[in-house]
């Protein structure tokens, strides 16, 4: 049960495995979306942490297209609440 | 009566029996509450920033809990399944994970804003596990040297643990610096054999002036249980102006939540009834 958030961050540590350690793939994937407290600050503040490619390609294999390809400049609210539910609402159990 | 970390490895100690049993103790909800306020305090965030943390050996879910109460987000690590499952349960929003801290954090390096850990830090300080694989330096120091890289810089890490000696703390502290921490050890109501906790504050990056460790509580029991409990309701009085939840999960609480879980399609999701949110006896 994680959300995309957490799987962002996570890569595989298993000793000797260095090579396609990131990002973890999805199996056997069903999803949970779950209603989250919308924080803008939280989400500009993370946005540097963010592997872009691998959040928009996991949220693509989960079905959600709402985010753009290119990690965009110009944060508006649009952008912000596609970005939260992304992170924070769509939970892969 | 010893110590569970002397009793049995943690995810056999905490059994589907046991984890149930200190989740739903009330004394014991209180102490876990209160201990992860102070090392919430210890943490220093910036305030007002909403942070993403780590809660290492978070169990059932009493200090993360806390971190909901507070507005963070969280994500969880514990070795115990049957501990984890009552967390599930309870509904805590954090993500969670089943690791065994001993063999280290797969982490993206700077993920987390902070990391905390509530009474756990000494089951590391026991060889036994149910999977020997190495001694305790050797799983501290897995463990310290990626906490080390998946925190960010500057940030903190705060333990409250129980040692049994000065010698095993010492063995932490050498062991957390050669991982690059700074820090040390703060100790609240060094004088009083009740009250007295333990916190291991450490620091990455920040150096100098920055980061200092900050002073143990002093005093008696008594003025301690009255300063808390002033720290607590000024908490709640805020809350309630903020309009942020309060930290009872009463009737009208739990009703929203079904509420919300039914409109979100789960199913079995309790019906309403007189009984609903009312105080239970504890049943074993
Ligand atoms: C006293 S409980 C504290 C739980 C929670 N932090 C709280 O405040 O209620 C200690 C927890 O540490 C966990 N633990 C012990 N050794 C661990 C390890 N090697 N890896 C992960 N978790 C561990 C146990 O499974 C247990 O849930």
């Amino acid at each position: 049960m994680v959300r995309l958030i957490t799987h962002n961050l996570l890569a595989c540590h298993v000793k000797g495995c260095n090579t396609n350690n990131f990002p973890l793939q999805f199996r056997d994937i069903q999803i949970e979306l779950r209603e989250a407290e919308f924080n803008p600050d939280f989400l500009k503040g993370f946005m540097p942490k963010i592997e872009w490619k691998a959040l928009v390609d996991a949220a693509r294999q989960l079905g959600d297209t709402s985010l753009p390809l290119e990690q965009p400049e110009m944060l508006d609210d649009e952008f912000l609440k596609n970005l939260h539910h992304v992170l924070l609402e769509v939970k892969e159990v | 009566m010893s110590r569970p970390e002397l009793v049995a490895p943690p995810e056999i100690y905490y059994g589907d029996i046991e984890a149930k049993k200190y989740t739903q103790n009330t004394r014991n909800q209180q102490i876990q509450a209160d201990m992860t306020y102070r090392a919430l305090e210890i943490l220093n965030l910036p305030p007002e920033e909403p942070a993403f943390l780590l809660d290492i050996g978070c169990g059932s879910g009493l200090s993360g809990e806390i971190l909901d109460e507070e507005g963070y987000i969280w994500t969880g690590v514990d070795v115990a399944p049957s501990m984890l499952e009552v967390a599930l349960e309870r509904e805590v929003e954090g993500d969670l994970f089943l690791q065994d801290i001993g063999q280290g954090f797969g982490f993206r390096p700077g993920s987390f804003d902070g990391a905390i850990s509530i009474s756990v830090l000494q089951w590391l300080l026991n060889a036994e596990t149910s999977h020997p694989t190495s001694s305790p330096p050797h799983r501290l120091n897995r463990f310290f040297t990626t906490l080390h890289s998946a925190l960010r810089n500057p940030s903190r890490a705060v333990f409250q643990f129980y040692p049994s000696s000065d010698d095993q703390i010492q063995l932490i502290t050498s062991i957390a610096q050669k991982a690059g921490f700074g820090g040390g050890i703060v100790v609240d109501y060094p004088n009083s054999k009740k009250a007295k906790k333990v916190f291991l504050c450490l620091f990455v990056g920040g150096g100098g002036s920055q980061q200092q460790i900050p002073k143990g509580l002093e005093g008696e029991e008594e003025e301690d249980n009255r300063v808390r409990f002033e720290r607590r309701r000024d908490r709640e009085r805020g809350k309630a102006k903020s309009g942020k939840r309060g930290s009872l999960k009463d009737r009208d609480w739990i009703l929203k939540k079904k509420e919300l879980y039914r409109k979100r399609g789960k199913e079995d999701v309790p019906r309403d009834s007189k009984y609903t949110g009312r105080k239970r006896k504890a049943v074993f």
